[in-house]
């Protein structure tokens, strides 16, 4: 008697599980590298030949490697695992750069930072709401671009999908449009920057609050100076640290419209959607503060930082799609890209007469 | 990753913030003195 082939669910050991992100992390670490190689190579060509070439950061080398490799050959199977640890490099990357914050330095600049942050999400909810109800999106499409070009791109996106329940639809429009604009801040804002003269610390914190997904907003600092990063980093992970609010706002909203009750527990919501490895960053701050860690200590820790940074920028090279971000349709991309222009200039207002008040 | 992750029940946040405090512990006992760039 025949019987019909019933798929078994491949059976996976654990420590197959455990070699199976390494040729994939493998494939960052070559294309991060070939970056690296690629901004000496140019450097050193323009000392020995007396040309002023423009300093074009590894960062950049990297997104454009990975871009091209991702859209044109393809990413094979084997590299997938290991690629999608790219996010994992980034909140390793930001935890240890934490050392080279003192925690003075981080109240202050903090301070700062959260003082325009809650400027930012306040004109940009409220800016994307309006635009969306505009271009007639649907309500929870527009929560979910509000979200995303407000607080910290892609995870806001998806924490906000949950707790408004919102179709996958709507979701996957939402984060190709803020992946796509994120693609484009890379290439835009460094020319601003220069353009306005800005200064790497004003850089910095507009990248961080204006660049949407945490990788490109750190990518954005990068490729302008190691300094601007750094803001780049405080401004997105104060941006970061406000997700908590921002999605359980939108919870309480969607509820009281759908007459129905918020059930969990409000203080357990926030911690639940509070994005841990803050914490880590601050320790770590803290850390270096208190000089645990000697000058040639804190130098180790900044560039374990940048080795990790670098696997982070092949990674968003890597997995823009630039088709699938073609197929999710002009309108939410439109809404997308008018609001972060508007965004973008105001927040670029904030920080240059923040900037003229501060002094930096 | 996943997959360990819910093995292990960790969050991606505690693996990187665990991952780089290994990383300063080692650092500070000067298991490694230097990290080049």
């Amino acid at each position: 008697m025949a019987t019909a082939a019933i798929p078994q669910p491949r059976v996976v050991s654990f420590p197959q599980r455990l070699f199976e992100p390494l040729p994939g992390i493998a494939l960052l670490a070559a294309i991060g590298l070939l970056g690296k190689f690629i901004e000496q190579k140019i450097a050193l060509y323009g000392k020995t030949h007396h040309l002023h070439l423009p300093n074009i950061e590894y960062v950049l080398w990297a997104i454009l490697i990975g871009v091209v490799v991702a859209n044109t050959v393809g990413v094979p199977k084997i590299f997938r695992a290991g690629i999608a640890t790219y996010d994992f490099w980034l909140k390793t990357g930001i935890v240890l750069l934490g050392a080279r914050f003192l925690v003075g330095d981080l109240a202050l600049m903090g301070s700062v930072s959260l003082v325009l942050v809650v400027i930012e999400l306040a004109l940009a909810i409220s800016f994307m709401t309006w635009l969306g109800r505009r271009f007639g999106l649907n309500r929870d499409l527009s929560a979910l671009l509000a979200v995303g070009s407000s607080v910290c791109g892609v995870s806001a996106i998806i924490a906000t999908q949950g707790a408004i329940e919102a179709d996958d639809e709507d979701a996957s429009f939402a984060i190709a449009a803020i992946l796509a604009l994120g693609a484009i801040a890379l290439f835009t804002f460094p020319l601003i920057g220069h353009a306005l003269g800005m200064s790497d610390h004003a850089f910095g914190l507009w990248s961080g609050l204006a660049v949407d997904n945490t990788a490109e907003a750190v990518a954005t600092g990068a490729i302008y100076s190691d300094t601007a990063q750094k803001f780049a980093v405080l401004a997105k992970t104060t941006r970061n640290a406000m997700i908590g609010f921002v999605v359980l706002g939108f919870a309480l909203r969607w509820a009281a419209s759908k007459a129905t009750e918020f059930k969990q527990n409000k203080a357990q919501f926030l911690w639940s959607k509070f994005p841990k490895f803050v914490l880590g960053f601050l320790l770590i701050s803290a850390l270096a503060s208190f000089h645990v860690f000697d000058k040639s200590q804190t130098a180790a820790l900044g560039n374990l930082s940048r080795w990790a940074f670098l696997l982070t920028f092949a990674g968003v090279g890597l997995r823009t799609d630039i088709r699938a971000m073609a197929k999710q349709g002009l309108r939410p991309f439109v809404v997308g890209a008018l609001g972060e222009v508007v965004i973008a200039t105001l927040t670029l207002g904030l920080v240059l007469g923040a900037s003229r008040v501060a002094h930096f | 990753m996943t997959q360990l992750r819910k093995r292990f029940h960790l969050s991606l946040d505690s693996i990187a913030v665990w991952t780089a405090l290994a990383l300063a512990v080692i650092v500070r006992l000067g298991v490694i003195k230097k990290v080049p760039w």
